[in-house]
């Protein structure tokens, strides 16, 4: 078992992975390495022993080798590799957090690296109040911008095929009228499809701290940059350890694909109103895969309440829900009132 | 000074007609293709000729034609002493002509009398009672079309037709001058002739209330923008889009029927108008008894 650490193969300093030019930068004697230079100094292996775990995912190998911060408020465990510190809980803002070195967990086998430097993230977020005058002020404040962090988010993909019959019952109304009457013609078909379709890499949340719709509406991630997983990639960012396994994520991933089948039975059916009147359609898994993706994340706290803000750290998309503030929705509502009450006044008091 | 003057007229009117009495057969004159007894504006030609002979030509300030004899002489007085209020009040002409003959429908008919005798261009409405199709007619004229709108010529139509019904033609046109005499009074009807009140007090409140649901629509545009956060319900993005292959493996039809409704249309605004033989604009409306 080699000993990982990011260490610069020329200096020996610290050294972090940059998402601009997709290298290793080392500070210090301003090196710059690719994957390959990196793994040719031993530095980056990604090889790992091939110890079978007690849970359920047989083909994923154990994790080691880095630093586990448990928080001691929410209980979140982010893990870091050596040269990487964390000072506060990404989750829940605290700083009561302990620095352990890692016991258990697999390693992903693949990874998507941050595209998005933490500038692009700022930026962004720098950029959400604008068309949303409800915002609260506080919100984008600096002080809420410079907690912005890098997390590598676990993910469970699936592989899916949905194979089966799917039955619908179709109706078709057309109206027409002549001088004296109007005709309303009702058909009603029972229409039965046959069919199979594939899902590459439905993507699943396995971390249960991030909301699942959050993660949702991250998506799309382009699977074109999806990489061997290599400990490297983690310098200089955090990654979150699966706390959901592979079964029970699986339920998301099926409903998804499921309702997706339907809806392309459903476009096959050239009829008006297609309702379903028995589903004979099976899913079954071809294959899953653990992987970690990026995301720049801050959590904001709003009148005691917890805001999570999540950029995907490859295509830039920002999501969240923002608070509305309440003072504001007031005054706006009202200044919307007075001014079209006033217009709509004016407009029927000319015509 | 001016109710002096009409009450006046009204007097020497009477007396006029007292001395001279109208009888139940209406006087008229005989029409030819040398004289066709038309006013000026007409101009005769081969389409409308036929009309013009069939329409008989009147004294256009006797007022009631009662060619089919429905009525008594004093009821004629009656009634001519009526619409010659009528007309003074509302600066519409108006006549009323009653027939047991038709070889045009009751619409033709109104039409070619009004237009082929000389009454107002201006404005003016025929109402007529037709006793060989069982019909009354009321046709309008000029200012009248606009006054009487369809709304207000089925209505007087429908409170007077179960007079002629009941063979009671005086009550039911002494009635019907009455009716349009108030909707004359009422002006102009706003497109429908639902009560226009064209207050303030209902400006305000129906700004008020579009204004609170531009609000509502605009503040809820505003919250959805907060939202940004949604759950993923399909996997259409993972969907390898070579690998579906759907079959079709049946479709029967298991009912078909047709359901068949009755429209009933609606007359409510406005005034439809067509054109009378002579080329002028006529209103109006028909109602059997």
């Amino acid at each position: 078992m080699e000993v990982l650490d990011n260490k610069c193969p020329a200096c020996g300093a610290k050294i972090t992975f940059n998402p601009k030019n997709q290298m290793w930068d080392c500070e210090y004697c301003g090196s710059k390495f690719t994957l390959e230079e990196m793994q040719k100094h031993n530095n980056a292996s990604s090889k790992q022993e091939n110890t079978k775990t007690d849970t359920i995912e047989k083909k994923y190998k154990k994790i080691d080798n880095l630093d586990v911060y448990r928080c001691k408020n929410c209980g979140a465990e982010v893990m870091a590799d050596e040269q990487t510190t964390s000072t506060f809980c990404v989750y829940c803002g605290s700083t009561a957090i302990l620095k352990d070195k890692i016991t258990e967990g697999i390693a992903p086998t693949k990874i998507i690296p941050f595209k998005k430097v933490k500038e692009d993230a700022e930026i962004a977020f720098k950029g959400l109040s604008k068309g949303k005058p409800l915002m609260p002020k506080f919100f984008n404040k600096k002080e809420n911008i410079e907690k912005i962090r890098g997390v590598y988010i676990p993910f469970w993909t699936y592989d899916l095929k949905v194979s089966g019959n799917i039955d619908f019952n179709a109706i078709d109304i057309k109206t027409w009228s002549d001088y004296n009457y109007s005709y309303t013609k009702t058909d009603e078909y029972l229409v039965k499809r046959k069919g199979d379709m594939k899902f590459n890499k439905i993507l699943v949340d396995a971390s249960s701290r991030f909301d699942d719709d959050l993660m949702d509406s991250i998506e799309p991630f382009s699977f074109n940059d999806l990489v061997e997983y290599n400990h490297a990639y983690l310098s200089g960012f955090l990654a979150e350890k699966y706390d959901v396994d592979l079964s029970t994520a699986s339920k998301r991933a099926t409903s998804r694909a499921m309702t997706t089948a339907i809806d392309i039975a459903k476009e096959s059916v050239l009829h008006q109103t297609k309702t379903v009147v028995s589903n004979n359609l099976n899913i079954s898994k071809i294959s899953d895969d653990y992987i970690l993706l990026p995301v720049w994340m801050v959590n904001i706290n709003y009148k005691d309440k917890n805001y999570t803000f999540a950029m995907n750290g490859q295509t830039g998309k920002l999501v969240g829900n923002i608070p509305i503030d309440v003072k504001r929705t007031i005054i706006i509502s009202l200044i919307i009132f007075i001014i079209s009450t006033l217009i709509v006044f004016a407009i029927v008091w000319v015509v | 000074m001016k109710k002096l003057y009409k009450i006046s007229l009204l007097v020497i009117v009477s007396l006029v007609l007292n001395i001279v009495p109208v009888y139940a057969s209406t006087n008229t004159k005989e029409r030819s293709e040398q004289d066709y007894l038309v006013a000026d504006w007409v101009k005769v030609t081969e389409s409308n000729k036929y009309n013009i002979l069939s329409t008989p030509a009147v004294d256009a300030t006797e007022k009631v034609y009662d060619f089919a004899d429905l009525f008594t002489d004093t009821e004629e007085q009656q009634l001519y002493t009526e619409i010659r209020k009528y007309i003074d009040n509302h600066n519409m002409d108006l006549a009323v002509v009653t027939i047991n003959n038709n070889n045009k429908t009751p619409e033709e008919y109104s039409d070619d009398f009004y237009d082929y005798n000389d009454f107002d261009q201006k404005g003016g409405v025929l109402f007529l009672i037709d006793m060989y199709n069982r019909e009354i007619y009321m046709s309008t004229t000029g200012s009248a079309i606009k006054m009487y709108n369809d709304y207000r010529v089925n209505q007087a139509l429908d409170m007077v037709y179960k007079y002629m019904s009941d063979k009671r033609y005086y009550n039911g046109v002494q009635e019907y001058i009455s009716i349009i005499s108030n909707y004359a009074y009422d002006g102009i009807p706003n497109n429908s002739d639902h009560k226009k009140s064209n207050t303030l007090s209902r400006d305000i409140f129906m700004s008020i209330a579009i204004g609170l649901l531009i609000t509502i629509i605009v503040v809820n545009i505003l919250i959805h923008k907060n939202k940004m956060v949604r759950k993923a319900t399909t996997a259409k993005e993972y969907l390898d889009i070579d690998s579906v292959n759907i079959e079709n493996i049946g479709e029967i039809i298991i009912s078909s029927n047709t359901v068949r409704k009755r429209i009933e249309h609606d007359t409510y605004s406005g005034s439809s108008t067509h054109s009378g033989s002579s080329g002028s604009s006529h209103g109006g409306g028909g109602h059997g008894f």
